[in-house]
């Protein structure tokens, strides 16, 4: 997920990170807001709530404002600042999950986007059954990523959602890259032994 | 295909294996690996299967590349930054203490220990130390306290009676009284 790599690149490269460092709250600003969107975008494809990634987004840059004394770039910031996502996601979930269920916790915004798809895209070709299924193949991936231990769940979507290189991930979660290696590889192990009809997402629709 | 059965060899490729698929291995062990995948059909199929998967994976983190978050959001967490002054030392260290107990209690084995602990402790607060015990001196033996609670007169013959009651006032006794006592009429009966 490449989301203008550009102007984060320039962002990166500048002073701003050592001024906000410093305590210059509109230099860290002026440096978030150029991974917003990015942010914002892995939110969703993690709890395809675009209400609560938008939650979740303004927590994780107000946490990482707080404790930006703690970045010390080993890692990218944009790896840095999806840790701290992946943090308040994982929290997200097991408060959710402690909760009773109810109808308020129904994705009633993610079945209202799911209908507006149905309406536009069949222009691409595709039949709304087809999106359906496609639909459907995303949430058994995105649940049985879900069921995997919180540890490895970090692993899995650092590599896959930031692209982070394994140091980067050791640095992130501040373990060794031995450890990340293992992790990744009991992650995707248990991934494919749920044995998950994952056809429609293989890019071959 | 159960990894416990595999022989040893395919073992110890596996896990360079995983990391071959999700494009993470080192670029001077693909020889390696890849050597190993020529000679091993079992181990082809592996790739092949986590291959996949890596592509499913990368497709979902793609599902959202359309969306855009609401003007309001940056106000929003802005406004929060610019209130909020940066965390110092102190305040961080006493915030990763309270994570930690967070993470303790969040295990009911720990949390009952945890629970054991401060009960112990509560007990040992409330009771009076050693040093405030009435009974001074040396523990008499068993056999002593036993015949000391057969006299009728105890504990008024004991040192930590009259230590207790310097003025020589007569303490009633703690034993309960006969029932002739409770009752006058059978008493002078």
């Amino acid at each position: 997920m490449v989301i203008a790599a550009d102007r984060i690149d320039a962002c990166e490269s500048s002073l701003l990170l050592t001024q906000a460092r410093a305590g210059d709250a509109e230099a860290f600003c002026e440096v978030a807001q150029a991974h917003e969107t990015r942010l914002f975008r892995q939110a969703v494809a993690l709890c395809r709530d675009e209400a609560v990634a938008e939650d979740l987004v303004a927590e994780t840059l107000i946490n990482a404002w707080r404790s930006l004394a703690r970045f010390d770039a080993t890692c990218r910031f944009s790896t840095w600042l999806y840790a701290i996502l992946l943090h308040r996601y994982l929290k997200w979930v097991r408060r959710m999950a402690s909760r009773p269920a109810s109808l308020a916790q129904f994705p009633v915004a993610e079945v209202q986007r799911r209908q507006q798809a149905q309406e536009t895209l069949p222009d691409l070709g595709d039949s709304p059954a087809d999106i359906a299924a496609s639909q459907d193949t995303t949430d058994v991936l995105r649940q049985a990523i879900a069921r995997l231990p919180d540890k490895h769940q970090r692993v899995l979507l650092l590599r896959f959602f930031e692209d982070a290189s394994l140091p980067e991930i050791a640095a992130a979660l501040g373990c060794s890259v031995g450890t990340v290696k293992s992790r990744l590889h009991h992650a995707l192990e248990k991934l494919r032994r749920m044995k998950l009809n994952l056809s429609e997402l293989r890019g071959d629709t | 295909m159960n990894v416990s059965w595999l022989s040893n060899s395919c073992r110890r490729w596996r896990r360079d294996i995983a990391l071959l698929a999700s494009g993470a291995l080192a670029e001077e062990e693909h020889s390696q690996v890849k050597a190993h995948l020529a000679d091993c059909a079992r181990c082809r199929r592996y790739r092949d299967e986590l291959s996949r998967l890596a592509v499913s994976l990368e497709s979902l983190s793609q599902s959202s590349r359309d969306v855009e978050p609401s003007p309001a959001l940056g106000a929003r967490w802005m406004r929060a930054v610019r209130a909020a002054p940066q965390s110092n030392r102190s305040s961080r260290a006493v915030g990763a203490v309270l994570a930690g107990v967070r993470a303790l209690l969040r295990h009911p084995v720990w949390a009952g220990i945890a629970a054991v602990w401060l009960a112990i402790l509560f007990f040992q607060v409330t009771s009076p130390a050693v040093g405030e015990s009435p009974i001074t001196g040396p523990m008499p033996a068993p056999r002593e306290i036993y015949l000391a609670w057969c006299d009728p007169d105890w504990p008024r013959t004991g040192v930590a009676d009259e230590a207790a009651n310097p003025s020589g006032r007569e303490s009633k006794p703690l034993r309960p009284k006969p029932r002739s006592e409770h009752r006058p009429g059978l008493g002078a009966a």
